[in-house]
């Protein structure tokens, strides 16, 4: 087969790989779950109501706290791109299957660079071809991450493509290709959302990075700090969201989880659970089970799969004496290969589960690897097909003919298309949503959306899953369900079920709560909602299919509602949004501003209508008191956060500091700070306006500090973008035309 | 003279103090991978027909699994029974009572969740010790607590039998040196009479054999030959045991069965290739396990696979990279 042939097939294989999804699964969204996935759907909106707030509005229908969700903004642009020039097109569709073509491809082009020196026979073609199309569709990513479909399943082209880069960048000593892998790495992979897969990829690859370092010493160590250091740089506009609360207040952001000794200790019992899930046949077999429902042990009509490690077994027995550098690669390949199979499922003894356990307990991040079976999946995958490839060459070396050879292939290619066929011949899309919301529901979130509210909105009933059921405009019967998607859609936040209330300051506030429906004790319901800020009611009243119902009325707990919460915590009705949905602002006994002035932190006050406030941003408000008294006493109802500073300011905007400002934790949620208005007035009396009546109003600011450097650290990371565009257009011109030049 | 005496040092050394300590590491590590029942426990089995079963043998409201038995011993703890899962999830709760024959009150009624339960597992029925059971007769029975049809646990028909457990307190049998001899003289005898047991010590004899082996053939040409043979006999039986054996062996055995292996491959010269051959064998004969339903048998086959691969990389390495560097060349010592 000539090389002309070669491209077209490896084209038609591209074609039908990227329109699959799309001929297989419809035009319907499958959105849903904690990461809603409706970016797909509204990415614009999630870009500018949700991506860029670091503080305040930065959740889905919970309390959030300190947190940059802007590593999301890659997607978002790359989905937006999407839908502006093919607007016709699912966009979720457009991008499986363009995933599912670069994993192939890139995946095909790594393969060849382990024999870059050698004629590439047409055996060795549709060897690189099974074992690509096998990386793709093995169990191991069908019943992980392309079941699950979070944002992780891009890893799958992007990781073959940064290690094609990067072996490519080490073999040819071309910098710019290290660092065009870091650019594909921070580009497509939503980096922080696909770390624990990533990472795991990256562990799994050791063995060929030990080689890769023995054999090109200076250009890994070169080529790796220039991964590093533009992954860096790339990424600062999060990272710096991860490294600040350590540098001002020793915590390791969202780090801090993964690495702490209550979750260490804790993933422990779940590692010696987990273990249980799959016995040694399925890895062997090249399969996974994902979930305890699934077949206990694997059946005679699953273990077909053996036929992968039966082949690279094959390889081993006719491995030539000889011939070290196949062999080399053999070894590389299977202990690759080993390690992610002790990884994924840590049940080849006790040993085993030992070694993990040490792994968890002193490997800094390793945690975040505690469902094993999922993120380890990939990377078996991974190694699989890689061990595949060259227990293939390895036969097609030994078996000189044809007959063998296109028996062997077209066996592992069958057995490869089957578990294809599987996943893509079901109907993954049945109960998908057209991307339209119903008329109801748009209604409810434009109007939420002029109403301009920074206090939040509650959904009534709570449910226990805090999710949101929402159904499609087109297709009656079909729903989203999933995270609320309030605050992108109106730009307001809400507290949608029992996990909503959690904070810091309160972190079992969602069972409490649960104990208060249980007992029906609503009035105490309604303090929680006054003190965090609770405004509005927002009951919805239509039929929820039975398969979300049961989730969400776990403990029974939306049976518990049924009579009187309504009633109890209601006020005045604002409207109805067709039949489903009633907007009511909460009851009066329960009101609560954003920004108060009150006379003692542990109790409200009776009227709120002493300071005026305007928010200027999530993190920054203004606030205007007018004839403060000598102690000021300012509420401010959002989670409590050290960060969170108070400011003077003038008639300028020109910021003060207060000095001796004592900044506390209020009503076991807020923030509150009591200002001296003699000693501020004394220091700043430029921050005191007294007009022709004599009414004097002192100007304040409510700002959260990160917010100060967010600007700085996104314009770097812009301008980083900027300049890695175009360092790779040039070099990659320059190599380009100097090829093209030499032949 | 000093010479002399050093000779018979080295022979006492040679055939005497390294055998016995092969010897007692085949004691010990039997006994320290045998994982039937603790050290201070006894088991005894009873044959399966003891027990009778409802017509479909699914444990479900309204079903009752009744069996009875003869305590073999003092200090009954607890009974085990092969349950089947029918490889599926069982959200369904069963009870279990035990009571002395003839007796109204039942001695015991506890309940169980049987989602996490394994298909094929001598699950453990515990109770509080009962002292003076020996010779007694007692009957039990397994109740439906919930779960229906298709979401129940059974009892492992084919099992042939199912096993009653005595509990020993370990301050009461050290106490005394009397007490310490009857109670190793039953373990002795109770360990010894199961033929899986002694078929398992074997496993732990091989290094021993090997050794023997080698002093026995110093010197003779043909001992290549042979030796192989020896290697793979020995081989062959420890996978055959792991593998097929019934007896409940810790998991970590199959360490010592790789290390086992890859030490005579080393010694007499098996190449990786045969090694990884054995593997393949075994990895195409699991679907056949899984056929007949020998689901443990598979899964202890792969875990093998696991193991030879990780053997056969490390001869692959030896053969390709250090074939003569670091171990004598079969020619020179012919």
């Amino acid at each position: 087969m000539n090389d002309i042939k070669k491209r077209i097939l490896l084209f038609l294989i591209c074609i039908v790989l990227l329109t699959a999804p799309s001929i297989f699964w419809g035009n319907l969204y499958m959105v849903g779950g904690d990461d809603t996935r409706l970016y797909y759907i509204f990415p614009q909106e999630m870009l500018r109501n949700y991506a860029q707030n670091i503080i305040s509005n930065n959740s889905l229908g919970v309390n959030g706290g300190y947190g940059s969700v802007n590593f999301f903004a890659p997607i978002l642009l790359i989905v937006l791109f999407i839908k502006t020039i093919v607007p016709f097109a699912n966009s979720q569709m457009v991008l499986y299957g363009l995933n599912f073509a670069f994993g192939f491809i890139l995946f095909y082009k790594f393969l060849g660079l382990w024999l870059r020196h050698d004629k590439e026979t047409t055996f060795v073609f549709f060897a690189k071809i099974t074992a690509s199309l096998f990386y793709l569709f093995s169990f191991f990513v069908l019943k992980t991450i392309y079941s699950h479909q979070l944002i992780a399943l891009y890893i799958v082209s992007v990781f073959p493509g940064v290690m094609y880069f990067f072996m490519r960048s080490l073999q040819e000593r071309k910098i710019f290709l290290a660092v065009l892998s870091a650019f594909m790495y921070s580009a497509f992979s939503s980096t922080i959302l696909t770390l624990p897969w990533f990472g795991a990829m990256v562990f799994s690859c050791i063995p060929i990075s030990f080689v890769w370092m023995r054999r090109y010493t200076k250009q890994f160590f070169l080529s790796g700090l220039a991964f590093i250091l533009v992954v860096f740089c790339l990424n600062i506009y999060w990272l710096f969201h991860q490294i600040y609360p350590m540098v001002v207040r020793s915590e390791a952001g969202i780090f801090q989880y993964v690495i702490s000794s209550s979750l260490i200790f804790s993933n422990i019992d779940l590692i010696e659970a987990l273990s249980h899930l799959n016995a040694p046949i399925h890895q062997m077999a090249s399969y996974i089970r994902s979930s305890w429902t699934d077949r206990n042990n694997l059946g005679f009509s699953q273990s077909y799969g053996i036929i992968y490690i039966a082949t690279i077994l094959l390889a081993g027995i006719f491995l030539p004496k000889k011939d070290k550098k196949t062999g080399g690669k053999y070894i590389l390949s299977i202990l690759g290969l080993l390690l992610t199979f002790m990884l994924v499922c840590p049940n080849f003894g006790d040993w085993n589960i030992n070694v993990f356990i040490f792994f968890n307990n002193h490997i800094p991040l390793f945690a975040m690897f505690r469902n094993m079976y999922d993120k380890f999946a990939p990377a078996v995958s991974f190694q699989f097909g890689f061990a595949l490839f060259i227990a293939l060459v390895i036969l097609g070396k030994k078996f000189q003919s044809s007959i063998i050879r296109s028996i062997v292939i077209f066996l592992l290619l069958g057995v490869t298309l089957w578990n294809a066929h599987t996943y893509l011949f079901s109907n993954k899309s049945a109960d998908g949503i057209s991307g339209v919301f119903n008329k109801d529901y748009v209604a409810l979130t434009r109007y939420v959306k002029s109403m301009g509210e920074p206090s939040r909105f509650v959904w009534l009933p709570l449910n226990f899953s805090s999710y949101s059921v929402i159904e499609d405009a087109l297709n009656p019967g079909h729903f989203y369900y999933g995270s609320s998607p309030l605050q992108f859609l109106a730009g307001t936040s809400d507290y949608i079920g029992f996990q909503s209330f959690v904070t810091s300051a309160d972190p079992d506030l969602n069972f409490q709560m649960l104990g208060l429906i249980n007992e029906k004790k609503f009035d105490d319901i309604g303090r929680i909602l006054q003190r965090m800020n609770a405004k509005y009611l927002i009951n919805y009243h239509y039929d929820i299919p039975n398969q979300y119902f049961d989730h969400m009325n776990l403990f029974g707990s939306m049976d518990q509602q049924k009579d009187g919460i309504l009633e109890a915590l209601k006020g005045e009705k604002i409207r109805d949004f067709g039949s489903r949905y009633s907007l009511y602002a909460i009851n009066e006994k329960y009101h609560s501003e954003k920004i108060f002035l009150t006379d003692s932190f542990e109790v409200f006050p009776d009227k709120f209508s002493d300071v005026f406030f305007k928010k200027i941003s999530p993190s920054q408000y203004d606030i205007s008191v007018n004839n403060p008294a000598e102690l000021i006493h300012i509420a401010f109802l959002e989670p409590f956060d050290s960060l969170w500073e108070l400011h003077a300011i003038d008639m300028n905007g020109a910021e003060y500091q207060i000095s001796d400002l004592k900044h506390m934790l209020i009503y076991r949620f807020g923030n509150g700070w009591t200002v001296l208005r003699e000693q501020l007035k004394s220091s700043h009396p430029t921050v005191f306006q007294t007009d022709e009546t004599g009414n004097e109003t002192l100007r304040l600011r409510i700002s959260f500090r990160p917010q100060k450097y967010t600007d700085m650290a996104d314009a770097f990371s812009v301008f980083c973008w900027g300049m890695v565009v175009i360092y790779l257009i040039g070099v990659g011109a320059y190599h380009f035309f100097k090829k093209k030049k030499h032949g | 003279m000093d010479n002399h005496k050093g000779f018979r040092l080295i022979i006492l050394l040679i055939w005497g103090i390294v055998p016995f300590i092969l010897l007692i590491f085949a004691g010990v590590g039997a006994l320290f991978f045998y994982r039937e029942v603790n050290f201070s426990s006894l088991q005894y089995s009873h044959p399966i027909s003891q027990i009778q079963f409802p017509e479909k043998n699914e444990v479900v409201p309204g079903e009752t699994i009744h069996g009875e038995f003869i305590a073999r011993d003092d200090n009954l703890g607890a009974l085990g029974i092969k349950v089947n899962t029918f490889n599926r999830l069982n959200n369904s709760v069963v009870a279990f009572q035990l009571r002395e024959k003839g007796k109204d009150d039942w001695y015991c009624y506890n309940t169980y969740f049987t989602d996490r339960w394994a298909n094929g597992e001598l699950y453990p029925f515990g109770f509080p010790k009962i002292g003076d059971s020996r010779g007694k007769i007692y009957e039990f029975e397994i109740l439906g607590g919930t779960g229906d049809t298709g979401n129940a646990i059974g009892i492992e028909k084919d099992a042939k039998f199912f096993v009653s457990r005595y509990t020993f307190d370990r301050q009461e049998i050290l106490s005394d040196m009397s007490h310490l001899r009857l109670f190793l003289q039953k373990k002795a005898v109770n360990l010894f009479s199961k033929s899986g047991f002694l078929l398992f010590v074997g496993m732990f004899l091989a290094p021993l054999v090997v050794y023997i082996f080698i002093l026995m053939n110093r010197r003779k040409a043909e001992k290549d030959r042979n030796a192989r043979v020896l290697g793979h006999l020995v081989i062959l039986y420890d996978l055959a045991i792991y593998m097929i054996s019934p007896v409940l062996m810790k998991s970590d055995v199959v360490l010592y069965i790789a290390l086992l292996i890859l030490v005579t491959s080393i010694i007499f010269k098996i190449s990786f290739r045969r090694i990884f051959s054995i593997a393949l064998i075994m990895i195409i004969l699991c679907p056949v396990w899984l056929y007949i339903q020998q689901e443990e048998i598979a899964n202890r086959s792969a875990a093998l696979v696991f193991f030879l691969m990780i053997d056969g990389l490390i001869l692959m390495v030896k053969d390709l990279y250090f074939p003569k560097r670091f171990f004598i060349h079969r020619k020179r010592r012919i």
